[in-house]
């Protein structure tokens, strides 16, 4: 206990930061209010209240605000990064740029886009040209793993899926490192969702789920779960096998077998996995206030594209609404 | 009641000297302690919230200072047990008994000052936290780390007035202390 709260002393500096960035975070209504904008300039001009103000005589296309949205949010999480007794936290949520840009790297694309946080561009490239040894674990291992794989011929979809599992496998190694209950509870339950998907998408395609199972096992904590579901096989048959309220939201969608069941359920889920993190505002201090702010920006950089993006390529406002997800800031 | 033999007398005075000046020490270390543990956790969280909004530094200066107090609680009770025992005026010169008591008094009353700063920092910690939120608030949030410093004060004066009660020497058919009454080292006539 004395240990605990000894490492939750040491988050005080970056949590003051956090108890003063929460407060320019955008509201519910906020969205509400940019979605009723029926003309661009009104919609730019009301983009001037938030901190995307400076990005406003700049950019014009949807592709540029997407991009624009995204740096924000990683320059707001490497800024907290720099603050952070253990980079681990920030690093949950930019470990997904380090594995997109490491695919690029792999399949010889020189370009590489995605916020990072460990893989910079000078070990991306060495990753290219396939020399590994400066190249820090896990990415070096899951490098070489697929370097072997594109070379014995498998496609690039099959990397696709396998960098996908490596990343959610990472993720999980990363929490179990941290040791706070309330991030390990976030992500088992972000990876089994995603696994969820993968294996409903899979069944709703008409494929075996035994393949996707193959690249997604093992899973940490999440293995015998994840083979319960494929021991299960339709997904009308996994309420059993989804535990507690995730369990609940899946029931929800389960029923209806259109294709976008598996979508629904995956947005469903998002709200409930926010439900988890706005769980640390009650913090005063210690990685939980951070992890908490830090999702509700990524929620804000997702609501923000959907608004912006949206609505700049002509989308309807109450399609628009139904994507937006529910905000407690 | 018969005198004890000098020699015996010394050795009980030494022990009685040295209870009072660990009750002493642990007084002023444990209130030092926990107002410097105190004073960093909250100087944490208003170091972060001044890096944002550093408009900020007179509201969160006060909060921020607050834990401090304990450590000046702790002195006060350590001057007041180094005077029980004599010490200022140069002669060391007490019972085992009130040796014994003023330990305790001395271990209890740091105690308490050292767990009240260090909650106290966790309350002004919140303040500061609240400050940073909303803050027009800050003078409700002031309001909380300071109901904590109460308990810090009881226990200095609870521990100022026993130390002053046992000035009171008592009896022989109503003695002061414990050890008096059971039979303890009483002092020598002096010559």
């Amino acid at each position: 206990m004395a240990a605990l709260l000894e490492k939750a002393y040491s988050w005080g500096f970056v949590s003051g930061r956090v108890n003063v960035l929460e407060r320019g975070l955008l509201s519910q209504e906020f969205y509400q209010s940019l979605l009723a904008h029926q003309r661009t300039e009104d919609l730019l001009r009301h983009l001037q209240e938030t901190p995307l103000r400076d990005a406003v005589n700049a950019a014009g296309t949807w592709v540029d605000w997407s991009a624009i949205i995204d740096q924000h949010f990683y320059e707001q999480v490497a800024s907290l990064r720099k603050d952070c007794p253990d980079v681990r936290l920030p690093d949950l949520f930019l470990l997904q740029g380090d594995y997109q840009n490491l695919k690029r790297a792999l399949t010889q694309r020189s370009v590489y886009p995605f916020p990072h946080a460990v893989l910079t561009p000078e070990l991306l490239a060495a990753v290219a040209s396939h020399e590994l040894m400066s190249v820090p674990e896990p990415y070096k291992s899951v490098a070489q793993d697929a370097i072997e794989q594109l070379e014995a011929g498998k496609s690039v979809a099959e990397l696709d899926i396998k960098l996908d599992a490596a990343y959610l496998r990472h993720l999980l190694e990363s929490v179990e490192a941290l040791k706070v209950p309330l991030i390990t509870e976030y992500f088992e339950a972000y990876v089994l969702v995603r696994a969820a998907v993968v294996l409903w998408r899979s069944f709703l395609a008409g494929n075996s789920l035994s393949a996707p199972a193959a690249v997604l096992l093992p899973m940490k904590n999440l293995t015998q779960a994840i083979r319960d579901l494929v021991a299960a096989a339709d997904p009308k048959q996994w309420a059993g096998v989804i535990p507690g309220k995730l369990g609940e939201v899946f029931n929800a969608h389960v029923e209806s077998d259109d294709v976008d069941a598996a979508q629904r359920f995956e947005l469903g889920a998002n709200d409930y996995l926010a439900s988890i993190a706005r769980r640390g505002v009650g913090q005063v201090f210690g990685p939980e206030r951070i992890f908490s702010y830090i999702c509700e920006l990524a929620l804000q950089a997702y609501n923000l594209k959907v608004v912006v993006c949206g609505r700049l390529s002509k989308i309807d406002a109450d399609m628009l609404k139904r994507r937006l997800r529910k905000s407690h800031a | 009641m018969e005198a004890v033999d000098p020699g015996s007398f010394q050795y009980t005075i030494e022990i009685a000297r040295t209870l009072a000046f660990v009750g002493a020490a642990l007084a002023f270390g444990l209130g030092g302690c926990g107002s410097a543990k105190g004073i960093y956790i909250a100087s944490q969280q208003a170091a972060g919230v001044l890096s944002e909004k550093p408009d900020l530094f007179g509201q969160l200066l006060v909060m921020v200072a607050l834990p401090g107090t304990q450590g000046f609680y702790g002195f006060i009770i350590a001057v007041m047990i180094a005077m029980q025992t004599g010490l200022m005026n140069g002669v060391v010169n007490i019972t085992l008994s009130t040796g014994i008591a003023l330990f305790f008094i001395g271990a209890i009353a740091g105690t308490v000052q050292y767990v009240s700063a260090i909650f106290q920092g966790q309350a002004s910690a919140a303040g500061i936290a609240l400050v940073g939120r909303r803050p027009d608030k800050a003078g409700q949030a002031l309001l909380f780390p300071a109901l904590v410093e109460t308990y810090a004060v009881v226990a200095l004066l609870a521990a100022i007035l026993f130390i002053l009660w046992l000035n009171n020497p008592g009896t022989a058919e109503a003695p002061s202390n414990l050890f008096d009454f059971i039979g303890g080292a009483k002092l020598p006539a002096q010559p």
